[in-house]
């Protein structure tokens, strides 16, 4: 056996090092939270990092999931061990060659980080939604449990997949295996390698097409012969798990963990037990044995292997003395009898004597907790029913069961610790950082896991870190602590600090308040609890220190040496040294002065630590404070106040909108109500006699500062607010434009502003033209029923109203939206004294599209250039009326800056970590050859005006239009309070182009094509020397940058050639 | 018959004894072929400071660490990248090599024993012509021995000189004990130049501020004596080649370091105030000069004013010191030469 290697890593990295490891190829594409896979693979590449066979891996992004399993599916026929990564809506774009590659029996691991379909709502977050959806697609199914088994099950699911011939999908908890940091130990790949098998490789090759033996893959079979076909893969199947428990024991054998395709822990003679998959077998185990210890008969049975499923080895697993089993899924099947795994364990154990009953938990990472876990168990000693749900409370179907029994399970020596941060404060790396010093330097097993806001600036972090003696299992967030640091004193009064604080803890403080001041500063609660359970307070004037070190804002090294000494992770002596050790290492290369600095900060950090005195007797205290505006309604004091203030895990199902619909106007809630105000400047812009200049329709949305995207929106809403709607691809603009419960999209004084729908990534064009399909078929309608209407006996000042209307059914200017609205009024008035009319029915229920609607879609380049490219360019061939804004980022922003077919040469990005290496598709061009798509460059840090006039004409083009906006991001690596003279450079250096392309006068004495940008008056090299998406090219391989910078310079010469040639069309 | 300004420094033959030393003036491949075309007998790179490498590598890991974990999704915006450390400098160095003719001299100013030598050897893969190991040393340490900051200073000296095969330089300060010991065991190890002298960081103080402030420390003229001085007392007493440094700012200059004992001089200082013309401002002069004098070659008077050739041997002692200070009404009286 090999020496123990000891490694503090989380559950992507694990499983991309297995997959590394087997793989010659692989296929990616971003998506959260399994885009870490396919990120390190790619950076393992680029380091020349090899696999088992002595090579790297040839790592390559396609345009979309779909692309991926297409490439997957091609290399693997070629006879090339190929994986992937994936979750979500990834995994079900690569449903139809999934069941393409094991119904040719070809063998590979798709790792996959099992995540929440988008359904009423998307969520990141995880659930096993995905992988349930591919249970008919052929694929074998492995369940990994934590960090460990994402890289034990993982290398195991390798090894059987090449043997069975069975592909396999290996999947683990998206957002808490995949992201959570646990100590493990690492199997080397010499290991890996010794358990190959090699005649099952060549069997592989052998299969693999080479015109050395001609073969052909059946293209298409007729019913004669096709079910026969399906049926020959049968005994593959039936060996599959044989060939698991083999691989099982031979790993057992090379690295000393066991493991088993159906797992059974707790009391061997339990009479009730829980059936379930993925992390939460690990707060089951934990809370069986708390139980157990307490005299309960209870256990569970872990699935590892769930497809193939063995009925042999599952029904052997569970102990004869088993009366009641609760099965839990974490999927919901609308409409099924029961969850997945309930319905294969009911059928597993078909006639035996036990009761079995289904429930759901734990989806979109909804918390699952040892006292769920013992809900459950009481759920079941007491007959409860089936199709129970456990985490929530369901006040409508009344499903869900109690959770009353506060238990703690985890062992009495896990020290916990939970930080409260600030945005990209530094204090989520630092505890990262933490874990590292304290995983590596003791004996320690370590677990973090962290907390997100959805905005993207200014937002919360949460680290939640647990230390202990033996493996931790606590796969849920810290309930209770006996440290808390509060790195933002600006969150006392909003949220819930000292939440769970153990009797004896530590909390302690960053604020600039004098030691003997801070008692007074917290809130009355806050003061309760430091008083009722004796905790130990401290402050820390972590910004004095900060910069007096050297350390400008961030305050992570100080907050950092506090959380050492204070914590009782170790002695403190013990503490300080260890992390001062580790700055050495960290910094060494980078010279004394810098390791000094640090050290000086350190030493400063402990001697800056103050004790708070707590004082006897009545003191001032903070107020509580206002979430949302005292005089709000019910929306705001029901929802989104307990929201914002993190209480959301307690709304009941009963005040959730059962359709995902949500009112706007919300976001300015979080600002005292307090609506924004239109930029002078749009105003001024805006055509008269059009909309109202005075209401905003988008306001304080929560995207990063200096976010480029925000100004086009901005332009585009108040254009057209009060009659458009939007179709907004997945990406940044639909997590700050979208995310429960508050919205930027708000509405006028007369109650009319932007709709908002947001479908999948990949689909949104085609979304947009459908709702622009809508619109004109309920025009058309609607201007049928009013002609017909002319003929009715209706009073003849209607008649005039709708003659008008119709005379100018395309004109929307404020005039025509009045006489709108009374029409509208008329037409109800009609209904009123006819209930009985059809006609005026039906026009009453169209009455909303008597003024024309303007269709918008929104999206970024990763969903322009990529995924959605496709559909772009079939609605933007076609001639119906769409809008497109491109927010055009040249990353995908959302996922973490991975590059796009928008990206340009010589910029680093995920994926591109050599530089981008071709050139920025001429999306513009492309779509100006159609003749019949408007198009438009526009880039507001050069002239807002040539935005707004491209915006109008994009609007009234009557037919597709698509406007490309320059959108600097903060993955372009500078200060975005520049980003409006670096925009200017962007297109003074001949990078972007702005023009517009007007189809309407092919034909006439006008040219088409309107250059709008200045003369090229700066060098590209001048424009890229602030942005660090070029530098760190510069700085990591500088002749490499340096060839791409002057192919980049040439890309831009011929973009903009070619874009002038429009001239003459 | 055009008078001869060739010389042979370090091994090298430079058709004069200027050279542009190292600073941003020669910082890039643009600025070396600028010093090529307005005449230098040879360049001297801008240093290799490890330092500043430490300090950039710090600082791309802030620029990266500075932008990450922003929400659930974004853990970070850059793919996991290292800094090149010395790529960026030997890549431009190699191209500023090929681009001109005049001999290019690298320089190095590293911390570590190992990276002296490693840069040293990345630096002499440039195919540079010559190697100045430029010790800029800033005294510091009141722990440290001046015998142990030189044998410091020697091991690295040794440890390059094993390692590369091109002439190597070395740039000193006057912040020695006794420079002249300390130059001969040098001088023992092979080296085949010394650059006399560096100009050490002095930074000033602002009296309305009441701070420090940090300006441009150019030379200032006359600063050129001690270098001759030193040339002076170093001509046929070491084998290397002296290069004097600080204060050259005319061909008269020039013309007393060659007179001294000096191969060459390096100029920044006067590029500085008068920009890259300047050169041939001083190459005129040198030539005039030569016309004057009657000489076609301008090695021919090479150490004429050495210690060694001059009779007056005292103009080199400290006697002549104290005879100076005594006489320093008289000389302020007379006239300017």
């Amino acid at each position: 056996m090999a020496n123990k290697k000891m490694v503090n890593i989380d559950g992507n990295t694990a499983a991309s090092n297995i997959a590394y490891a087997f793989s010659e190829v692989a296929a990616i594409y971003p998506i959260t939270p399994s885009s870490d896979m396919g990120e390190y693979a790619d950076a393992w590449a680029a380091a020349k990092k090899k696999n088992i066979f002595g090579e790297p891996v040839q790592v390559v992004q396609m345009q979309s999931e779909a692309g991926a399993a297409g490439a997957c599916h091609g290399s693997l026929v070629a006879g090339s061990l190929t994986t992937t990564f994936t979750a979500s809506q990834g995994l079900l774009l690569m449903i139809p060659n999934m069941f393409k590659i094991a119904g040719e029996m070809i063998p590979t691991v798709f790792h996959v980080t099992a995540r929440a379909l988008a359904c009423q709502s998307l969520s990141i977050f995880g659930d096993h939604s995905d992988v349930m959806a591919c249970r008919s697609t052929g694929f074998g199914f492995m369940a990994s449990a934590n960090v460990q088994e994402a890289q034990d099950i993982a290398a195991i699911t390798h090894l059987a997949s090449l043997e069975s011939k069975i592909p396999f999908i290996h999947f683990f908890d998206g957002f808490r295996t995949s992201h959570s940091i646990q100590k493990i130990e690492e199997v080397d790949y010499d290991t890996l390698k010794s358990m190959m098998p090699w005649e099952a490789l060549e069997d592989f090759r052998r299969r693999g097409l080479s015109p050395d033996r001609p073969t052909l893959k059946v293209g298409a079979q007729n019913p004669d012969v096709y079910f026969q076909g399906r049926e020959t893969v049968n005994r593959y199947y039936d060996a599959a798990p044989g060939i698991i428990k083999r691989y099982m024991k031979l790993y057992a054998e090379k690295t000393g963990r066991s493991y088993a395709p159906y797992t059974y822990i707790g009391d061997p003679n339990a009479e009730r037990i829980i059936i379930a998959m993925g992390s939460a077998t690990e707060t089951i185990d934990e809370t069986i044995r708390f139980l157990n210890a307490r005299g309960e008969k209870v256990g569970a049975l872990k699935v590892v292997l769930y497809r193939p499923f063995s009925v042999a080895d599952f029904v052997e697993a569970i102990p004869a003395s088993v009366k009641k089993i609760a099965v839990l899924d974490r999927v919901k099947e609308p409409g099924a009898i029961g969850d997945p795994l309930y319905l294969d364990t009911v059928a597993a154990l078909k006639g035996k004597p036990i009761s079995i009953i289904g429930g759901r938990y734990g989806l979109s990472s909804k918390e699952f907790t040892p006292p769920m876990v013992k809900a459950v168990y009481d759920h079941l000693a007491r007959d409860g029913h089936h199709g129970f749900t456990v985490g929530i409370e369901d006040d409508v179907t009344h499903l869900s069961i109690p959770v009353k029994d506060q238990i703690d399970t985890e062992d009495k020596g896990v020290v916990r610790c939970k930080f409260w941060g600030y945005g990209s404060d530094g204090t989520v790396g630092a505890n990262k950082n933490s874990i590292k010093i304290i995983g590596e330097g003791t004996d320690l097993y370590v677990q973090g896991y962290f907390q997100y806001d959805s905005n993207k600036s200014g937002g919360y972090t949460i680290s939640h870190l647990r230390f202990g003696k033996k493996p931790i299992q606590s796969e849920y967030l810290l309930n209770n602590a006996n440290f808390i640091a509060l790195h933002y004193r600006d969150y006392i009064g909003k949220y819930d600090i000292l939440e769970g604080i153990t009797e004896g803890g530590t909390f302690l403080l960053n604020s600039s308040w004098k030691p003997e001041e801070v008692f007074s500063k917290l809130t009355a609660e806050m003061q309760k609890t430091i008083r009722d359970k004796k905790i130990k307070v401290y402050n820390v004037d972590a910004s004095k220190i900060a910069k007096k070190a050297g350390l400008g804002q961030r305050i992570n090294t100080v907050m950092q040496t506090a959380f050492f000494k204070l914590s009782g992770v170790l002695p403190e002596e013990e503490a300080i040294s260890m992390i001062k050790a580790y700055v050495e290492k960290a910094y060494k290369k980078k010279g004394k002065e810098i390791v000094q600095m640090n050290w000086d900060a350190i030493d400063a950090s402990v001697d800056a630590i103050q004790i708070v005195p707590i004082p006897e007797g009545e003191v001032a205290c903070a107020p509580m404070e206002d979430v949302v505006p005292a005089d709000s309604n019910a929306y705001a004091k029901e929802i989104v106040d307990p929201v914002l203030r993190l209480k959301g895990d307690l709304l009941p199902v009963s005040k959730m909108s059962f359709d995902g619909t949500l009112p706007t106007g919300t976001k300015r809630l979080e600002k005292g109500g307090r609506a924004a105000r239109v930029a002078p400047w749009l105003k001024e812009l805006i055509p008269a006699n059009s909309i109202q200049t005075d209401d905003i329709y988008f306001e304080y949305p929560g995207s990063c500062q200096g976010c480029g995207e925000i100004g086009y929106i901005s332009m585009v809403t108040q254009l057209f607010g009060d009659r458009m709607i939007i179709a907004n691809a997945t990406g940044c603009s639909s997590i700050y434009g979208g995310t429960f419960p508050t919205t930027p999209y708000t509405m006028d004084s007369n109650g009319k502003g932007p709709c908002w729908a947001n479908s999948l990534f990949e689909d949104n064009a085609e979304f947009g033209f459908g709702m622009r399909l809508s619109v004109d078929a309920g025009r058309k309608l609607l201007a049928d029923l009013l002609k017909e209407m002319l003929n009715d006996p209706i009073p003849d000042s209607l008649k005039g109203l709708i003659r008008e209307r119709l005379d100018n059914w395309s004109v929307t200017t404020l005039d025509a939206k009045a006489a709108a609205e009374i029409i509208k009024k008329e037409i109800d008035a009609l209904v009123a004294k006819n209930p009985g009319n059809e006609r005026f029915r039906l026009a009453a229920s169209l009455k909303d599209l008597l003024i024309e609607r303007s269709i918008w879609i929104f999206g970024g380049d990763g969903w322009a250039y990529d995924i959605g490219f496709g559909g772009l360019d079939h609605v933007l061939a076609n001639n119906r009326n769409v809008n497109v804004l491109i927010v055009d980022t040249e990353v995908y922003s959302n996922t973490g800056g991975q590059a796009s077919k928008s990206t340009p040469r010589g910029a680093v990005a995920k994926f591109a970590a050599n530089g981008k290496q071709m050139g920025k598709k001429n999306l513009g061009l492309m779509m100006a050859t159609y003749n019949s798509c408007y198009v438009a460059s526009i880039n507001q840090a050069v002239n807002k005006e040539q935005c707004v006039k491209a915006i109008i004409e994009a609007e009234s083009y009557q037919g597709p239009s698509v406007v490309i906006a320059y959108a600097p991001c903060i993955a372009h690596g500078y200060d975005l309070r520049l980003s409006m003279q670096q925009g200017k450079k962007a297109s003074d250096s001949g990078y972007w182009p702005m023009y517009r392309y007007n189809p309407a006068k092919l034909g006439t004495s006008e040219s088409p094509l309107s250059w709008d940008a200045p003369e090229a008056t700066i060098e590209f090299g001048e424009f890229k020397e602030i942005e660090n998406r070029y530098q760190m090219l510069s700085r990591s391989n500088p002749a490499e940058a340096e060839r791409l910078a002057a192919l980049a310079a040439r890309d831009n010469a011929i973009r903009t050639h070619n874009i002038l040639n429009l001239k003459n069309s | 018959m055009e008078p001869n300004l060739k010389t042979r420094y370090m091994g090298l033959e430079l058709a004069n004894p200027i050279i542009v030393g190292a600073s941003k003036l020669t910082a890039s491949v643009e600025g070396i072929q600028k010093a090529e075309a307005a005449g230098a007998g040879a360049v001297v790179c801008a240093s290799l400071f490890e330092e500043q490498i430490q300090l950039e590598q710090w600082k791309m890991e802030n620029d990266i660490e500075s932008i990450s974990n922003v929400d659930a999704e974004i853990g970070g915006f850059f793919p996991s990248l290292e800094h090149s450390g010395p790529k960026e400098y030997l890549h431009w160095v190699k191209k500023a090599k090929a681009s001109v003719k005049i001999p290019v001299i690298g320089s190095l100013n590293a911390v570590d024993e190992g990276s002296w030598v490693d840069y040293a050897q990345m630096i002499e893969d440039t195919g540079v012509d010559g190697l100045e190991l430029n010790f800029f040393h800033t005294p510091g340490d009141f722990d440290k021995s001046g015998a142990e900051v030189e044998s410091d200073q020697l091991r690295v000296i040794e440890a390059v000189k094993a390692k590369i095969r091109i002439p190597l330089a070395v740039k000193l300060s006057c912040c020695y004990s006794n420079p002249l010991h300390f130059i001969s065991r040098i001088d023992q190890l092979g080296v085949r130049a010394f650059v006399l002298f560096n100009r050490l960081f002095e930074s000033d103080i602002d009296t309305d501020e009441i701070r420090h402030t940090t300006p441009l420390n150019l030379s200032s003229k006359g600063d050129h004596k001690l270098a001759c001085r030193y040339a002076g007392l170093l001509f046929k007493r070491v084998k290397a080649d002296v290069c004097a440094n600080n204060g050259f700012m005319s061909g008269r200059d020039v013309v007393r370091a060659i007179l001294s004992g000096a191969s060459a001089v390096q100029v920044v200082s006067t590029l500085y105030r008068h920009r890259h013309d300047q050169i041939e401002v001083m190459l005129a002069e040198i030539r005039q000069w030569m016309t004057q004098q009657n000489l076609s070659d301008l090695n021919a008077i090479r150490g004429k004013l050495a210690e060694v050739n001059v009779n007056d041997r005292f103009i080199y002692k400290r006697a002549q010191y104290v005879d100076l200070i005594l006489r320093s009404q008289e000389l302020l009286e007379s006239p300017a030469p």
